[in-house]
């Protein structure tokens, strides 16, 4: 079944994937996904009655990691190219402890 | 109290078990996150670090399994992973890795017996998926810097879990209660989990509802937070009185998930998207499904040590306990383990099964011991103790201060009977009448008084009996002692 | 012939016999794009000293007779979202404008242990999103073909890099056509690998369900080369295959199509395409019927139909949920604000281009509850039946050929905005990387404008090998497309 959206669902989606959308760029937005839901409707058409979810099918699935514990060497570089750290953790803007 | 008559509590569980494998559910970092600097446990998968790919755990597999298999699930051969997509920072994929619809194991049930008698619980289903991270939120004074920002920790992030599912089919809190004490149990016997609530290993989330007047089910609230079985039981209570108050005034139970607050013992609304929010689940490409054989099964079927309800079966049957007396001494497989190698060292189920269930907990507990394997007195020792009480050497009274003494560090038996100072073996014939002498001979008034005639209700005998017991240290036979004295005293 | 005219094969040969130094190879590459990048715009970031250093190792390494790797000395460039250990790793996104990974990608590893000497990194749309090379953060690659027009994408670097005679041989990623497409346009071989041969550790997704690592040369040889040297079980991927690869370069030795049966794509009128790349598929047709195939016209009805479609649901999705990681928190760009939620999107809004918002929230959207019962939902279904169509074709055919894009190159800046028409040019390409089919684009030589033409060969999963041996045996009768000097058509003297 074909659907739409409307604005407000437009800017629901930004939020849900923290994307803001400028007041102007909104209605453009909302075209642009609507002519894409338009398009891909077309998946609803075909009768796949019975028809499995798609999955991949292997030759020879790889084995499953063993549980054994290892290091990583290059925490170091990495933190030392981390964006916002305070001292060993990750900083981020301060959220009420009930958020 | 929350009236459970006027409307049909029912209620589920969602119970998240720390499966207890080496390393994380898709990567090799370590699973002890408990006290480690932040973020020493984490590598560019756990952190999601682009080009990463997870990897399956096949351990956490096996485990899960095992779980299934205790709970009487089908272990499902073909299974795969999902994507739950949210933004949190504790989150570092933006998505938890988790099964859903397709899930390790399937169905089963769990047994509990409470104050409504023998219930089984059903099991919808049981899945794996990774823990998240930690967020730490510094206070204004706090020690933390800047505390206009809150931090987080990806230590934990991608810890192995498994969440077990029971049907809506508890009706009071202390069914539910009963549910999560018997799980953990088996969790604990499967070696699957320490099922430590305190420490986070073992997480319970509630749904419950009150059943309308026709019999249907009422809308559902969902309850996080409870962080100790009492919570859950006081939060369960809380919220069947506030449903009930809510309903009796007329008004509608809204579909919620709402916090349990310990110090203020109240449910609240979370108030937030979490509970409106859509988690845009679908499949996990980026792993290859889990595909378990007939043969791997097999295995694990075979692994299964005997479960705590076999073993409550066996105690009962093999060693003639009471229905109360199996259900203490299996609670830990470790300390139905003790008991089996007392018996088997020689003591009589019966008797062992008093000192184990007694003497012993009670021993543990005042040495602030948790775990049975910690306790100074070894099976073999008890064994030998239990053997000489049975055998009359040592009076019951002296045994138990011995064990103290045991449980305290003396190694050598013999050395703590010394210790206490009761004499080897029994204190009868010319001993005993030696020691009644000397109790008279200290005690005149009261020797005089029972010869008198002052003592109808042989309260005053009795009295001297227990002296002589004491002086005994309870090695002589109280009845023995009792003639002794009444002989001399011309009766 | 000069140094960059060669092939990797060649190359490698060459530096091996000494009848040059890797040094020289890495010199000569660099000298092309010293002299062509101001135009053509393939390259993110070179590596000039870096490739000089390792080239002079390898020499030193083949001077004291060590066996170096099949491909020692031999210059190559991978795109911009294999992540690379120490070298900044941008997908062309200013939300890892700066980000150095601190581990290199798989097949990254592979090229390097078989002796290979990274060149540079190259362009591509931002996140591998686009189908031009034209959204990217330093700006549109043009086709070296003809300057004026897109080289295609989302490899575009790679692909323009291939045909500048810059490397020999290149990796891109190909999602849905990503690098069949621009190596049909910048008129040189390119083959997608069956889903699950090549590992996709360290390759920074789109999609999860269908990237895959594929290279990009000018000769059928190098490409089965590559393959010998990528495909291979990876314990870091478990989504990559643990079966034993055939010798993939077994399959040149293919001496004719003798007993072969192939069949040729017949669901299009020829008004439906551009009429040059119609008459290149005939033209493919008739090839293998003279080198001894059965050849006969099938069509392909749902895979057609629906694979555009299906393909944008599932890539769209996927790729909204795969993007969620980049939030500013651990690695990339950080625009703080006062609340988590202002940094999030202070983040992601100014970070991400304008495609890559739009398909985000696009996906997002198709994973939503009701949109997912409409869309994703039933593209999962819709893909078993295009799968089931395709195991229908190679129940009773080797090999199928398809044209890779129905329409030349266009022009730069002019990509077309009715969706319609912009999806149909992928309409070739999506439905094998949704079958998860190999897939190698084989050029056809140039049309009477100079534009390249080229034909897509499809073979069943795994078929790898089918697909190199039937594209070796057209290769060697129509030649192997050459190196060019980058220039504008309309301005050849």
């Amino acid at each position: 079944m074909k659907m739409t959206v409307d604005r407000e669902v437009t800017l629901r989606m930004a939020k849900a994937a923290q994307l803001r959308i400028a007041p102007d760029q909104i209605d453009h937005m909302m075209d642009s996904i609507n002519d894409i839901l338009d398009f891909c409707a077309l998946v609803g058409d075909l009768d796949c009655t019975g028809t499995p979810d798609f999955s991949w099918k292997m030759k020879k699935l790889p084995s499953r990691r063993p549980d054994a514990p290892s290091d990583w060497c290059d925490r170091d570089e990495f933190k030392a190219s981390a964006p916002a750290m305070d001292g060993n953790f990750f900083r981020v803007p301060k959220i009420n402890a009930e958020e | 109290m929350a009236d459970f008559s006027k409307r049909p509590v029912v209620i589920g569980l969602e119970v998240h078990i720390q499966l207890s494998t080496d390393t994380k559910l898709f990567c090799s970092c370590p699973t002890d996150y408990i006290g480690k600097e932040p973020n020493s446990n984490t590598c560019p998968i756990c952190l999601a670090v682009p080009g990463t790919l997870p990897l399956l755990n096949d351990r956490a597999v096996a485990l899960g399994s095992r779980m299934g298999l205790g709970l009487h699930g089908e272990i499902q051969h073909y299974s795969n992973f999902h994507r739950k997509n949210y933004f949190y920072p504790d989150l570092a994929k933006a998505y938890q890795i988790t099964q859903y619809g397709l899930t390790i194991s399937v169905g089963g049930y769990l047994d509990i017996e409470s104050e409504g008698g023998a219930k089984r619980v059903r099991v919808h289903h049981l899945h794996l998926e990774e823990d998240a991270g930690k967020l730490v939120h510094p206070t204004a004074d706090g020690r933390l810097t800047g505390a206009a920002y809150s931090l987080v920790d990806y230590n934990r992030g991608g810890v192995p879990l498994s969440e077990i599912v029971s049907e809506p089919d508890m009706s009071s809190p202390a069914e539910a209660r009963d549910y999560v004490v018997r799980l953990r149990q088996l969790a604990r016997y499967l070696d699957v989990s320490d099922g430590e609530m305190e420490s986070g290993s073992l997480r319970v989330d509630a749904n419950i509802s009150l059943s309308n007047p026709d019999g249907s089910y009422g809308t559902r609230v969902e309850i996080k937070n409870m962080n100790s079985l009492k919570s859950l039981e006081r939060a369960l209570m809380y919220e069947i009185s506030r449903q009930n108050k809510v309903l009796d005034s007329g008004g509608r139970i809204i579909q919620e998930t709402r916090l349990w607050d310990d110090a203020e013992e109240v449910t609240r609304s979370m108030r937030n998207k979490e509970t409106a929010s859509d988690y845009r689940y679908y499949p996990e490409m980026d792993l290859a499904p889990i595909v378990i054989t007939d043969d791997q099964i097999d295995k694990f079927r075979r692994s299964m040590p005997e479960l705590p309800w076999e073993k409550r079966e066996r105690f009962a049957d093999c060693f003639g306990l009471s229905k109360e007396e199996t259900s203490i001494l299996t609670e830990q497989k470790e300390l139905a383990r003790y008991y089996e190698d007392v018996v088997s060292n020689g003591a009589p189920p019966s008797r062992a099964a008093n000192w184990v269930r007694m003497e012993v907990l009670r021993s543990l507990n005042e040495h602030g011991l948790r775990d049975i394997r910690d306790f100074k007195v070894r099976p073999e020792l008890l064994a030998e103790l239990v053997k000489r009480v049975e055998a009359r050497e040592i009076s019951s009274t002296a045994a138990k201060e011995v064990l103290d003494l045991l449980a305290s560090g003396e190694p050598d038996l013999g050395e703590a009977i010394k210790r206490v100072g009761a004499p080897a073996g029994r204190v009868t014939g010319d001993d005993l009448s030696a020691l009644a002498d000397r109790i008279l001979s200290e005690n005149p008034d009261v020797a005089d008084a029972i010869r008198s005639g002052q003592d109808k209700k042989g309260g005053k005998v009795k009295f001297l009996q227990g002296l002589v017991m004491k002086e005994t240290k309870g090695q002589a036979d109280p009845k023995e002692a009792s003639e002794v004295l009444s002989r001399k005293l011309g009766f | 012939m000069q140094i960059h005219e060669l092939t990797a094969v060649e190359t490698a040969k060459a530096i091996k016999e000494k009848k040059f130094s890797s040094v020289e190879a890495v010199k000569a590459g660099f000298e092309r794009i010293s002299k062509y990048e101001g135009h053509v715009g393939a390259l993110i970031t070179t590596l000039e000293e870096e490739a000089l250093r390792k080239a002079s190792e390898i020499d030193s390494r083949l001077a004291r007779g060590e066996d170096a790797g099949p491909l020692a000395g031999v210059p190559y460039i991978v795109k911009d979202n294999f992540c690379t250990h120490g070298i900044r790793t941008t997908c062309s996104s200013r939300i890892l404008e700066n980000w150095k990974p601190t581990y290199n990608a798989s097949p990254v590893n592979y090229m390097n242990d078989a002796g290979a000497i990274l060149m540079a990194k190259a362009n591509l749309d931002e996140f591998a999103m686009g189908s031009s090379t034209e959204n990217s953060i330093i700006g549109p690659t043009k086709n070296p073909r003809d300057l004026r027009r897109v080289p295609g994408g989302s490899s575009g670097g790679s692909a323009a890099a291939v045909a500048a005679g810059y490397v020999p041989v290149a990796l891109g990623t190909d999602t849905g056509g990503s690098v069949r497409q621009p190596a049909a346009f910048c008129g040189i071989q390119g083959l997608k690998p069956s889903y699950g041969e090549v590992s996709r550790y360290g390759i920074i997704a789109y999609c999860s369900a269908l990237d895959q690592v594929s290279p990009l040369a000018r000769s059928v040889e190098d490409l089965a080369v590559a393959m010998e040297i990528l495909a291979r079980a990876d314990s870091s991927d478990t989504t990559c295959d643990g079966y034993d690869r055939p010798k993939f370069s077994g399959a040149l030795s293919t001496e004719n199509l003798k007993g072969c049966r192939i069949g040729v794509f017949a669901g299009f009128e020829a008004s439906q395409m551009d009429p040059d790349l119609y008459g290149a598929l005939s033209k493919a047709g008739d090839m293998c019927r003279e080198a001894g195939a059965a050849v006969e016209p099938i069509d392909l009805p749902i895979a057609v139909k629906y694979g555009v479609a299906t393909y944008y649901v599932t890539a769209l999705a996927d790729a909204s949920s795969k993007l969620g990681c980049y939030d500013g928190i651990r690695y990339g760009t950080h625009i703080d604000g006062p609340t988590l939620a202002d940094m999030y999107a202070n983040t992601r809004t100014a970070s991400f281009g304008e495609e890559v918002r739009r398909r985000i929230i696009l996906g997002t959207c198709l994973l939503t509850e009701g949109f997912y019962q409409n869309y994703y939902g039933p593209a999962l279904k819709v893909r078993t039946k295009m799968t089931e169509e395709f195991d229908g074709i190679f129940e009773k055919y080797d090999a199928y050929l398809l044209p890779t894009t129905p329409s030349l190159p266009y022009l730069l800046g002019t990509k077309e905005t009715d969706p319609n028409r912009m999806y149909l040019g992928d309409v070739f390409t999506v439905p094998i990387s949704l079958g998860g089919l190999p897939g190698l684009n084989l050029s056809m030589g140039f049309n009477g404008d100079g534009l390249p033409l080229s034909v897509q060969i499809v073979g069943p999963r795994y078929g790898d090998s089918k697909v190199l041996g039937v594209a070796s045996v057209l290769e060697r009768m129509i030649g192997r497309p050459r190196v060019c000097d980058p220039r504008a058509l309309g301005e050849v003297a």
